[in-house]
């Protein structure tokens, strides 16, 4: 049983983003990249199952770009058999649909037998990556996924809805997953072995050159929030900060009488 | 390389008779067990044959249980942790790697100070965490994020290194920013990250710039460049990052000229004065600078000093002796020579002090693991130690170490004792009784 990780990079958010000159793009001149959360859920899933003895290896995939290469080396110091960076020729920002594509086109000569990835990323919030690329592949997929068991020629998953509903889905394999939440926390990958295996470790390549174009959505413009209402400070001892917290929240109509 | 046990123990021997012949004398069994083996022998030795083989490990094998370390030790005093123990719990086959145990050892140095054998857990521990860590152990999650934000931001609270600096602007005196200004200097204050971004530490630190300004020192900081010193990474078992930090500080420092490096904190000097020599010897690094804690720094100009410190500070003041100044160092003095300078302000010593100072917790990677010790311990051990204070009837803790204000502050708010109590940097002080200001 192979699976397959598909991770990506998105912006630093310590550092204050800028909207790039061209308006279109936030300005990507100094920021640095980080593994975009839920991949780090969906890794840490894979290996979990890997460790339990329900896989038998982890690889992680990622489009090129910047900082991948450190993205990739922490995988694998966090216990992934193997990293593949799918070199493509284009700038970011790249939709979604054209990421699916071209991951799709690059898992044709990766094995694999189920497909993990975060249910969604900081940079656009899109959450369609699991959806169109079992789309593009032709692969049952499930989306909101908080726990995955493997049996038979099976994965048995757990997906969440609104309010706390739980489903536990049986889904034919090879299948696409979108992980909201690992069942334990994202594991720490010691300094020494990144370092080592940056030295020792080689990334692998796949190169996509034909795709069939993507019909994807265009960034026309791109600005900063504008603050409408400026938030309300309850200052004063603790008395009175409680009574204040108390009468917006009579005010709301949430809280009725002394209270 | 473990012992095999298996070889050394005869196993028909490992039992009790009731009379013996020794060297053709009877011995009645009450008597005979000094001459047999003892059942001691029987217990799986796998985990502290796996411990003592690791190098920095060793010495754990030599505890004989006499329990001096138990009296001493921060831990134990408020929770049920201590080398004793730890060598009892090898002994009797726990997992060590994974168990809370591993991670709440402050390395403060107080059990090595009594103990006959000398068992050294200022290494065993950094060692054993290193072990657990490279072999993929569980780390606790607040260390975990403090590791991920130094590896990352160079600081443990994943501020932004391009803020390092940030203080400068509010000091009210000139700073030199070497980055920026490229002159020699005679000082490198190297200030660290709690005085950088902690908001009490940039108190301080704004402080220290202010006298050292006054004093006519010619001293300039690293700002952006300017990363964590690793010395408590290394001591919570990260030696991969520590190396990583101290080749990117070693290569920073090259880049400008200075005659000595001054710090802020006692970890710093620690890492300045023990471990990066080593590692630089190590690695063909050159190392060869003078590095002086900011107390020694300025008692060693007591006489341009102490004319300057006008203000009297009529305070009852208690000293915190940090453990990596105090029994790492062996400075007791500076510190307080330093307090004794400033006019009017009374000393009164807690009970526990210099040699046998309680530790703040902080050390040893303790700084990263609050509320997770405070799950194996009745109180915090900064809560303890501010309790302490006060029973001397001090009205100001004083200490020397940035590590200490926050956790001391945050000490007397939760044991009750706001108001009764406030925690001073001792260059807070100093400045005080320079330029007035508002200490109490
Ligand atoms: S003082 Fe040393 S020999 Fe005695 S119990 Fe403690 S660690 Fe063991
Ligand atoms: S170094 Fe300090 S905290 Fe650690 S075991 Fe010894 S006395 Fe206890």
């Amino acid at each position: 049983m192979n699976l397959v990780v598909v991770v990506r990079e998105v912006p630093d958010i310590q550092e204050e983003l800028e909207v790039a000159a061209d308006g279109k793009d936030i300005d990507r001149t100094f920021i640095s990249f980080v593994m975009n959360e839920f991949d780090e859920q969906a890794l840490e899933e894979a290996l979990v199952l890997k460790e339990e003895g329900q896989a038998d290896s982890v690889l992680v995939a990622a489009l090129d770009g910047e900082g991948v290469d450190d993205i990739l080396y922490t995988a694998l110091a966090k216990g992934a058999d193997e990293a593949v960076k799918v070199i493509h020729g284009l700038e970011p920002p790249i939709p979604t649909r054209v990421r699916a594509a071209l991951l799709a086109a690059a898992l044709k000569s990766i094995p694999h037998d189920l497909i993990f990835t975060g249910v969604q990323s900081a940079e656009d919030w899109d959450g369609q990556l699991a959806p169109l690329l079992g789309a593009a592949l032709d692969y049952p997929w499930v989306e909101v996924v908080t726990a995955v068991r493997l049996e038979d020629g099976l994965a048995v998953v757990e997906k969440e809805f609104k309010g706390g509903l739980r489903a536990e889905l049986e889904v034919r394999l090879p299948a696409v997953l979108g992980i909201q939440a690992a069942t334990k926390p994202p594991r720490y990958a010691p300094v020494s072995r990144i370092r080592q295996l940056m030295r020792t470790a080689t990334l692998k390549t796949v190169e996509v050159n034909e795709m069939s174009p993507a019909p994807a959505a265009k960034i026309r413009r791109l600005s900063r929030p504008v603050a409408s209402r400026s938030a309300e400070f309850i200052e004063g001892s603790l008395d009175e900060v409680v009574e204040g917290l108390l009468s917006v929240f009579r005010n709301a109509g949430v809280l009725r009488g002394e209270g | 390389m473990p012992t095999d046990w298996s070889k050394k123990v005869e196993k028909e021997r490992v039992l009790e008779k009731e009379v013996a012949v020794v060297e053709g004398v009877e011995l009645r069994g009450m008597w005979n067990r000094m001459f047999e083996q003892r059942v001691i022998w029987d217990y799986e030795t796998g985990i502290l044959d796996q411990i003592t083989s690791l190098p920095g490990g060793e010495s754990l094998g030599y505890c004989y249980q006499c329990g001096k370390c138990v009296g001493v030790c921060p831990v134990d005093i408020v929770g049920n942790y201590g080398p004793r123990k730890i060598y009892r719990k090898a002994q009797l086959g726990t997992d060590l790697f994974s168990d809370p145990d591993l991670w709440l050892c402050t390395t403060c140095m107080n059990c090595l100070r009594v103990c006959p054998k000398e068992v050294n857990m200022v290494e065993i521990m950094p060692a054993m965490r290193a072990f657990a860590i490279n072999s993929g152990r569980p780390v606790p999650p607040e260390l975990q994020k403090a590791f991920e934000n130094i590896a990352r931001y160079g600081n443990p609270m994943g501020e932004s290194p391009r803020r390092r600096a940030d203080w400068v602007k509010t000091a009210g005196v000139p700073v030199t920013v070497l980055p920026q200004s490229r002159r020699p200097v005679d000082v490198l204050l190297y200030v660290g990250s709690y005085p950088s971004y902690h908001p009490r530490g940039q108190d301080a630190a704004r402080a220290m710039v202010r006298v050292l300004d006054r004093l006519g020192v010619d001293f300039g900081i690293l700002g952006p460049e300017e990363k964590e010193d690793g010395d408590s990474v290394r001591m919570a078992g990260e030696r991969g990052l520590f190396e990583m930090l101290a080749e990117d500080n070693i290569r920073t420092f090259a880049r400008y000229q200075f005659e000595r490096i001054v710090v802020f904190g006692p970890h710093e000097y620690n890492a300045f004065v023990r471990a990066y020599p080593r590692f630089a010897a190590e690695n063909g690094f050159d190392w060869s600078y003078q590095v002086l804690h900011y107390t020694q720094f300025l008692a060693s100009m007591l006489d341009r000093l102490q004319p300057l410190l006008v203000r009297p500070l009529e305070y009852t003041v208690t000293f915190h002796d940090p453990c990596y100044l105090g029994r790492h160092h062996n400075e007791y003095e500076a510190p307080r020579r330093l307090l004794r300078a400033i006019p009017g302000l009374k000393m009164v010593e807690m009970f526990r002090c210099r040699e046998n100072g309680y530790c703040c917790g902080g050390g040893g990677g303790g700084m990263w693991l609050d509320s997770f010790t405070s799950g194996y311990t009745r109180r915090r051990l900064s809560e303890q130690r501010v309790l302490e204070a006060i029973e001397v009837g001090a009205e100001v803790l004083a200490v020397c170490c940035p590590y200490e204000v926050s956790r001391f502050e945050d000490a007397v708010k939760s044991t009750g004792n706001d108001g009764r109590l406030v925690v001073r940097d001792i260059i807070e002080l100093i400045a005080e009784s320079m330029f007035g200001g508002d200490t109490k």
